[in-house]
């Protein structure tokens, strides 16, 4: 990986000075120190601060998963993933299922943001995996906790398996 | 697209030096020069660089489809995908099918990554275009390919329109 170096446009020729309390061509030819933030952070431009440019928070990606079984009417939480944004974002969910149920009719799935229903819809209930939904959030900064629950209104759910991946970057 | 400027925060009012080998105002007031990492790729926040920043692989989307007519208890890989990373970075892969079966409507679909399998499940073979179930690969930089491979459950695979979208992101 490639350092970023941010450099005068003018390179200094002249000798150094001896006097390392001073500014000579050395001090001026070398690349800008770069700071704030916090690693993995991404640079944006925003005229609103002070110096032109903010840290933002940067790709970040997760993936969790999760199974329940046994002729239930709800699974418990599954595929939990907790995300932290340094600063306002968005999420990118994917969330792949595979349900079986009792009589092979659609499940109910529901993707659970910090304890409450953020979207319901409806998966097949045949045991054949999908794409249950692929959706996005728009997040403040701060700490959320995502999960899946599956459930069906008639019958039972057989079984049960979640994969869910999730992408945050800031904006 | 604009141009990243960089510049001092003081801006240098005195008249320019004629010794165009001393830093003067017009050096001072100058923009800054990004330099290191390769073209489209973006800055983040290293503490572990000397700079405190380095480069990562810009965003980027690719996009290949493939169709396969015959007749095959398994396809070959479909929809073959090349990704040259510059940096660590997320790849998402979303995978768009229609699938048609000599008999029964189930086939199986597995997403493979440099020859070996990422991902693989059960999906509908019913003659209309579905979205699959996806994968994530976190990789470390470097060349790879994705493609995908159909195997027929309940018959021979005979018509195969695969989709493979990848949404790569550098980190760090």
């Amino acid at each position: 990986m490639a350092e970023v170096e941010i450099t005068h446009a003018f390179v200094s020729t002249k000798a150094d000075s001896p006097d390392n309390s001073l500014v000579s061509a050395n001090e001026w030819n070398a690349p800008l120190l770069i700071g704030g933030g916090s690693p993995g952070n991404a640079l944006v431009r925003d005229p609103g601060q002070p110096h032109g440019g903010r840290w933002t928070q940067g790709v970040q990606a997760y993936t969790a998963g999760g199974s329940a079984s046994g002729g239930i009417g709800s699974t418990p939480a599954l595929a939990a993933i907790t995300v932290t944004f340094a600063s306002s974002g968005t999420l990118l969910i994917a969330v792949n299922v595979v349900i079986t149920t009792s009589a092979g009719q659609s499940a109910l799935v529901s993707i659970v943001r910090n304890g409450s229903v953020v979207r319901q819809f409806s998966a097949r209930g045949d045991g054949i995996a999908t794409v249950a939904r692929f959706d996005t959030f728009s997040e403040p900064a701060g700490t959320f906790t995502y999960h899946i629950v599956a459930s069906v209104t008639t019958g039972s759910i057989t079984t049960c398996t979640v994969d869910s991946q999730i992408i945050i970057f800031g904006n | 697209m604009a141009d990243a400027q960089v510049v001092h925060a003081f801006v240098s009012l005195k008249p320019d030096s004629t010794d165009t080998s001393l830093v003067s105002s017009s050096e001072w007031n100058d923009i800054h020069r990004a330099q290191g990492g390769s073209s489209s790729q973006v800055s983040v926040r290293d503490t572990g660089a000397a700079s405190g920043a380095s480069w990562v692989h810009g965003p980027l989307i690719q996009r290949t489809s493939d169709a396969f007519n015959g007749s095959a208890g398994t396809t070959p890989g479909l929809a073959s995908m090349t990704v040259n990373l510059t940096s660590a970075a997320y790849v998402q892969l979303s995978v768009t099918v229609k699938l048609t079966l000599a008999v029964g409507t189930a086939a199986i679909m597995s997403i493979y990554r440099d020859g070996v399998i990422l991902a693989t499940g059960e999906v509908r073979a019913d003659s209309t275009y579905i979205q699959t179930f996806g994968a994530l690969s976190n990789e470390t930089g470097g060349t790879h390919t994705y493609n995908v491979v159909i195997t027929g459950s309940s018959g021979v695979v005979t018509n195969a329109t695969v989709i493979l979208t990848a949404l790569i992101l550098g980190r760090l």
